[in-house]
């Protein structure tokens, strides 16, 4: 239905790097092959509700071998003779991410409260999901454009220069939804002709268990964007194995203290590239590497060395300028300006040094 | 003033009911208290956004003191995020702003302009609490009296420690005090804490008024004002004042229509049949229900027009003169003529 109105949108459709490094991505949009949590919704999983934690997990690490085997036989012969399972593995992780919310540790941070119990964490978010607005996002990376944006409330970390600060941290009013009435809004964006569903913030990580029990609900193939800062649990990365089918991640900070002085955000660098290498086993990655000022040195210049060398110098990036001083970005001095032209040119000359040839 | 120190130069704000921990070089949720290396700084202290001297009947207090005229002062920042909240202009401020008004400067102008009383109120009086607290003292050593305007959302500890000089309280619901209202307005996840607070408002033997706001469709359940008004009648005696306030656009809910009177009148019924003897509605000047009956032979007592009173037909005593029945309101009258309110900056 969308006259796709943006250049860029279908240019991509011709660049031959950014097809390879999303490959599945680009088949689910066209519908060709069935976004990952479809699949999970028809693999059957054992389970007793009532069993604990870790006889849940148990369970889940042996669906996930299921789980590649059957994606790879269903993505070679699009055929399948799995009916609806009654008990999905979906429905163990809807499961395993409720019990965890009871002592939250679904981020990195862990702060353990219980969330069903009227409490919020540190991410300000209790029991029901409350999302700030909803929309055909026109200005992603151009193979995401046009789409299905859902920004949630709340966030895991506290980045001082924030540029949503109004609905991550200071925590505007929004709209709660539930599971179902989110799940119908889903489906309209992608039969509006939205590429994909973009869950963004604020942050998902709060949310996970709200969005796997969403997606229960969904019957349309849309591909799963997972838009987030990183900064999530161990737990939160085995749940998104086999429900998101791209990893929109960001990495923005070196392994210095950066991201702890800025952020609020301990073993920021540990944790964040634990999380991207298991997001690459199990998914497509695009990595947002955001270029702060005077953090050239300290941050850009290690990311990009990372990414060439642990991930490959194919991986998808977007390096990004936009930086602007927003919310409380004045109590850092570094960043009270925005990035100079030398300072881009130098990013851009460190990429091409690492080797980095994909970029958006 | 009440936190605790933690681990890691954390601490823990027991102001109001959030409880934030905040770590080092942060700020709570109201962005006005911060931990500087573990200890928790009021950023707010002495600093006034707005000083006024209104009739008390704004407040809304309609049983103490009627009549009188109260120094209202502020400082900036809320532990809330209203979306109708008619100063935001001041409470969703994202920067401490200010001008300085030290406590004796306050109670300085308050005799100064013939107040009989301050009101701690515009945004929230528990996140300037040093300041609030300070100049309660002060107004007490001179005999004026002090009275909060309030969210309700602050801790049992907060209400123990202004007590000694707190006289009387507003607390203000919005929709009822329905929970799923809070929770999509404000990342408010639990309203019990409101009920806590009136609940140690109470046990403090400080006068307490309540307002609810009735929003359009959003906030106009009848249900939820009947709950409300049965819980006022329980807990706090069915004498308890209970203002219905008309919601206005403001902020950003400019599209939603202000609450019909019918709609107010409705609300009102509500709560009358609950059992309540003082039901007023606001924010509709010149309304029968601004005025106060006698619950006992229904005889006109004290006419309003908005914050004035326009007619007083109580005896000295404070009885009904048809039927000699006690009206339960403190302090005295303070008959006046001058026009308020008035700004003083």
């Amino acid at each position: 239905m969308w006259k796709i109105p943006n250049p860029d949108a279908e240019a991509v459709l011709y660049d031959e790097l950014a097809k390879k490094s999303l490959a599945r991505y680009f088949t689910v949009i066209q519908n060709r092959k069935m976004a990952k949590f479809i699949i999970a919704k028809l693999l059957p999983a054992e389970f007793d509700k009532d069993a604990s934690l870790e006889l849940l997990w148990k369970e889940h690490e042996a669906c996930t071998e299921d789980f590649h085997r059957i994606e790879n036989e269903i993505d070679e012969s699009n055929e399948h003779e799995l009916l609806a399972a009654t008990k999905s593995y979906l429905d163990l992780k809807i499961e395993i991410a409720g019990k965890i919310l009871q002592h939250c540790h679904l981020c990195s941070r862990k702060c353990g409260i219980n969330r069903l119990a009227e409490e919020l964490g540190y991410c300000k978010c209790g029991d029901d999901m409350v999302v700030s607005s909803i929309f055909a996002h026109m200005g992603e990376e151009p193979e995401l454009v046009p789409s299905g944006t859902i920004f949630t409330l709340g966030c895991t970390i506290r980045c001082l220069h924030c540029q949503n600060w109004a609905i991550s941290q200071w925590m505007e009013p929004g709209t709660m939804y539930q599971p179902k009435d989110m799940a119908a809004v889903v489906e309209r964006l992608r039969l509006r002709g939205c590429r994909n569903v973009n869950l963004v913030g604020g942050e998902p990580t709060p949310w996970l268990h709200h969005w796997l029990e969403t997606f229960k609900h969904i019957s349309v193939n849309v591909p799963v964007i997972w838009n987030s800062n990183s900064y999530y649990s161990p737990e939160t990365a085995c749940l998104l194995s086999g429900f998101a089918d791209v990893y929109l991640l960001d990495f923005k900070y070196g392994p210095a203290d950066c991201a702890e002085r800025i952020s609020d955000a301990p073993e920021y660098w540990k944790v964040c590239t634990r999380n991207i290498l298991e997001a690459k086993k199990h998914g497509e990655l695009l990595l947002r590497v955001l270029v702060l000022p005077n953090h050239l040195e300290c941050c850009t210049k290690p990311i990009l060395n990372w990414i060439a060398e642990k991930l490959g110098f194919k991986t998808r990036i977007n390096l990004m300028f936009q930086y602007r001083p927003e919310w409380r970005a004045h109590e850092i001095p570094e960043l009270r300006r925005r990035l100079t032209k030398s300072e881009m040119k130098k990013a851009v000359q460190f990429a091409k040094k690492a080797g980095l040839t994909n970029l958006v | 003033m009440l936190y605790e120190k933690q681990k890691e130069r954390k601490v823990k704000c027991n102001l109001c009911s959030r409880r934030c921990l905040i770590s080092d070089g942060a700020t709570g949720f109201c962005l006005v208290r911060k931990n500087e290396g573990g200890t928790l700084y009021s950023l707010n202290y002495g600093k006034a956004v707005s000083a006024a001297v209104d009739p008390i009947s704004k407040k809304p207090l309609s049983h103490f003191n009627p009549g009188a005229l109260v120094m209202s002062v502020a400082a900036a920042g809320c532990n809330f995020r209203c979306k109708f909240c008619d100063n935001w202009m001041v409470s969703q401020e994202r920067e401490v702003v200010g001008k300085v008004f030290p406590p004796s400067e306050i109670v300085k102008a308050a005799r100064d302009r013939s107040c009989q009383g301050i009101s701690y109120t515009y945004t929230e009086p528990t996140i300037y609490m040093e300041y609030a607290y300070e100049t309660a003292q002060l107004a007490h050593k001179v005999g004026i009296f002090n009275t909060f305007v309030t969210n309700g959302y602050l801790t049992p500890e907060a209400v123990k420690t202004i007590a000694p000089y707190l006289d009387a309280a507003t607390v203000d619901f919005k929709g009822g005090g329905d929970p799923g209202f809070y929770k999509s307005f404000s990342a408010v996840p639990n309203v019990r804490p409101i009920y806590e607070a009136l609940k140690e408002f109470r046990r403090n033997r400080i006068h307490i008024e309540i307002t609810n706001l009735v929003i359009p469709k959003i906030g106009d359940s009848i249900d939820r004002i009947r709950e409300m008004a049965t819980w006022i009648k329980e807990t706090l005696g069915r004498d308890t004042p209970f203002h219905l306030l008309r919601f206005h656009p403001d902020f950003k809910m400019t599209t939603t229509p202000a609450t019909t009177v019918e709609g107010m009148e409705r609300a009102y019924m509500a709560a009358r049949s609950a059992g309540l003897n003082y039901v007023y509605i606001g924010n509709v000047p010149g309304h029968p229900a601004e005025n106060t009956y006698c619950p006992n032979c229904n005889e006109l007592l004290i006419k309003r027009y908005s914050f004035e009173i326009t007619r007083w037909n109580l005896t000295k005593d404070m009885r009904c003169p048809v039927c000699a029945h006690k009206i339960p309101i403190k302090g005295n009258l303070h008959p006046r003529g001058a026009p308020f309110p008035y700004a003083l900056f």
